[in-house]
């Protein structure tokens, strides 16, 4: 069997939440619950992740509409940004030892460019319906280029990072949760518009509510917040990865059924099937 | 002598989406021509004068809703039904499509093929 078949097969709810508990029952029993943390494996289980969201780009869509191909390409793009962060992580802190607050920095910057990433591709779509202009696409363009300039910078020279005021990251957490919200409101919209995004939605919202509470959590790591709650800074990173795990598992799904939608496109996915025509993105 | 095959014209730019609807009239014993942008779409609905249009709203150039527009101002024209096969699921597009004198409007991700056929057939 092919290994991208393989990988195909873990992609279903069931095997995802199978994924999902096991990561949770490893870090909190094995090595004392500490292990995940300290060796980084809770960062290097990224890579599995990283794996199947590569499939997923490459998968078999059963459509070659323009919108659905731009909207599509343009969030993968940003979703494999939002995977490879972590593989980031466990390289930056594990392997080349740079600045923990560089890291995670970075890290929590590329959230806010992939909640970014979803408002572009949606305003994709937008300005074909609406027939306006590409001045929100541009902005949102050059937010996120900021956003990279900025990860950039700071991996370069990391003494940036002592430039910034004390509420920087606040600011950023902030962002995180107002781009989020927006970008629930723009995809509960896009699937009155076009229901072809209807089931795409049910699971791309819950994945924004995930990854907004995990910044949330990445926050409080940083501000040493939670553990007046008595919550540990190990289970405070537990806590962040498990939520964007949750978040990376319902993105999948989402783009999943994207792939295949119902009615006329399920036929043409059996017909594509028996002559053996895709489309990949 | 072996009668005339009516012809359908598909204007919709997913070329899959054509293709297997054009293998589905095409057993049902239907010509079929295709148009992959509202440019071409108006272009051939002129030229070629089908049996029926099945019109795609979201396509490049022209939208459908402008292609609907201009063919329905043309009086030789006005009367080749149209069906709308889209995307777009509000009520305001399908009361708009529908005002501007679309006789059917279907959903893409809520009707299968044969219900495209079948409204298809009606009309031919």
């Amino acid at each position: 069997m092919k290994i991208s078949a393989l990988l195909e097969k873990l992609m279903t709810p069931k095997a995802l939440i199978a994924i999902n508990l096991a990561i949770i029952l490893a870090a909190e029993f094995i090595g004392g619950g500490t292990y995940f943390a300290e060796s980084g494996l809770m960062h290097a289980i990224a890579f599995i992740f990283v794996a199947l969201i590569v499939v997923r780009i490459f998968s078999d869509y059963a459509f070659s509409d323009h919108i659905l191909r731009g909207f599509l390409k343009i969030q993968l793009g940003f979703f494999l940004l939002l995977g490879l962060v972590h593989v980031y992580e466990y390289i930056g802190l594990h392997v080349l030892m740079l600045n923990h607050e560089v890291v995670e920095f970075s890290a929590t910057t590329s959230y806010f460019i992939w909640v970014v990433g979803v408002l572009l591709a949606l305003e994709f779509v937008y300005i074909i319906y609406y027939k306006k202009s590409a001045a929100l696409i541009s902005v949102l363009s050059g937010v996120s280029m900021c956003g990279m300039i900025a990860i950039v910078s700071l991996n370069i020279e990391d003494s940036f990072m002592y430039s910034f005021p004390p509420w920087a990251n606040f600011m950023m957490l902030l962002a995180i949760a107002v781009f989020g919200m927006v970008g629930i409101f723009s995809t509960l919209r896009v699937r009155t518009i076009m229901p072809v995004f209807r089931e795409y939605s049910y699971y791309a919202i819950p994945a924004i509510v995930f990854l907004v509470l995990s910044a949330m959590a990445e926050y409080f790591e940083g501000t040493h917040t939670l553990s007046a709650f008595g919550i540990s800074e190990i289970q405070n990173l537990y806590i962040a990865h498990f939520l964007v795990y949750f978040a990376l598992s319902f993105l999948l799904v989402g783009f999943g059924k994207l792939k295949k939608p119902q009615g006329i496109y399920a036929e043409c996915w059996e017909a594509m099937s028996k002559v053996n025509v895709h489309f990949n993105y | 002598m072996s009668e005339l095959k009516k012809k359908l014209l598909i204007v919709e730019d997913d070329e899959h989406v054509s293709k297997v609807y054009a293998a589905k009239f095409a057993k049902e014993g239907y010509e079929t021509i295709f148009a992959v942008n509202g440019e071409e779409g108006v272009k051939k609905i002129t030229e070629e004068k089908p049996d029926l249009v099945i019109l795609d709203l979201m396509v490049p150039k022209k939208d459908g809703f402008t292609v609907l527009e201009e063919i329905k101002k043309i009086p030789e024209l006005a009367k080749i039904p149209v069906i709308i096969l889209s995307n777009l699921g509000q009520e305001s597009d399908k009361a708009r499509a529908l005002a501007l004198g679309a006789n059917e409007y279907l959903v893409k991700i809520d009707n299968s093929m044969q219900d495209v056929v079948d409204r298809a057939k009606a009309y031919l």
